[in-house]
């Protein structure tokens, strides 16, 4: 069974995500912050990781830029999945991120199927 | 504001437009979403209720930010008249509300627990928003498993309401910027997404009572606070 972590503050949203990765029969772990997310990494590694960039004191880019630092896990496929509508997948691939969706227009298929995609099914 | 030719004062003290849409934009975003899942129809239906239950949540919410920009826009003494009023009575009538919220993020709100009555000249309704402002910032600021606590104070003529949250200490720097922003009136971002619009109404509607709003700093969180004149109306009886 695929794993996701899903590094998200607000409640509601979790809530959806963890529904989201349901559908695909996966299991989530939730980490509030990018501090959390690093913990979370050191007990288990996940297949994937959805990443919302603006969280409560620090932003996503902190979580990207430290797992930058690891091999294990600069592997890992992240997806963000965010508020800003400014962000690009251009500025963001060499941090390792293979998908950006807005919250804004993103579907429920749109992110299970972001998902599927950025883990080869 | 008067219908017509706007001029520069009738813009000064409003947040940017950019500012209120952000704002607004994050709980109508939430309710998209939410209502995308339920059309889905893979929900169980306890996922519906919860979902149905959380739509509402956002629906309130968004409402209440487009009330408080409304009153922002509008601060008329004539509209919101200063009357003695009870703060333990308005924290009274904040806990149904608060309390989805509250429970949402699985955090607790200690109200407080005077029993001495502490009336103050206020407007009910403005006085209402601002600690609910406070509470709402505490909720997304605080560390998971610890309280809020809502606690209300006297000293000398003032009557202060706090809201204390537990979670990372501020560095002195960030301490400054916030309340030189709130002495200066402008949108004050305490969180990376924040647009600073909750702080910047609760300083609008503060003012508007002739009252100011604080923060104070601790090692593990911070308090904002209202300081309210007491009303003399008790000490005449």
């Amino acid at each position: 069974m695929k794993r996701v972590l899903i590094v998200e503050d607000d409640p509601t949203w979790i809530l959806l995500l963890e529904q989201y990765a349901g559908r695909l029969g996966w299991e989530s772990v939730v980490a509030h912050s990018p501090q959390l997310a690093m913990d979370a990494l050191d007990e288990q590694l996940v297949d994937v990781i959805v990443l919302d960039m603006l969280l409560a004191v620090e932003t996503g880019m902190a979580l990207l830029n430290e797992l930058r630092g690891y091999d294990d896990l600069a592997a890992i496929p992240v997806v963000v999945f965010t508020s800003m509508s400014d962000l690009t997948l251009e500025v963001l691939s060499s941090y390792g991120v293979r998908a950006v969706l807005e919250k804004a227009t993103a579907t429920p298929e749109d992110v299970v199927q972001a998902l599927r995609e950025v883990t080869n099914g | 504001m008067s219908r017509g030719n706007w001029s520069e004062q009738d813009f000064a003290g409003l947040p940017s437009l950019s500012v209120a849409a952000h704002e607004l934009k994050s709980p109508i975003t939430l309710m998209r979403q939410l209502a995308l899942a339920l059309q889905g129809g893979t929900l169980s239906v306890a996922e519906t209720q919860e979902y149905s239950a959380r739509l509402v949540l956002m629906a309130d919410k968004s409402l209440t930010l487009a009330r408080d920009l409304s009153q922002v826009a509008n601060l008329q003494p004539a509209l919101f008249p200063l009357e003695p009023t009870n703060p333990l009575a308005i924290c009274r009538s904040l806990h149904s509300s608060v309390s989805p919220m509250a429970k949402l993020y699985g955090r607790e709100v200690i109200w407080p627990k005077n029993r001495t009555v502490e009336l103050v000249s206020a407007n009910g309704r403005l006085l209402r928003s601002v600690v609910s402002n406070f509470i709402d910032n505490a909720l997304k600021y605080s560390q998971d498993d610890l309280p809020i606590r809502v606690g209300v104070t006297r000293r000398r003529g003032v009557v202060r309401i706090g809201v204390r949250d537990f979670g990372p200490r501020i560095t002195q720097r960030e301490y400054r910027r916030l309340t030189d922003e709130m002495e200066r009136l402008k949108t004050v971002k305490t969180r990376p997404e924040s647009s600073g619009l909750g702080v910047y109404i609760a300083a609008q509607f503060a003012r508007a009572m002739g009252a100011r709003i604080g923060l104070i700093r601790h090692r593990d969180g911070v308090t904002f606070y209202i300081d309210l004149a007491a009303s003399g109306q008790l000490s005449l009886l």
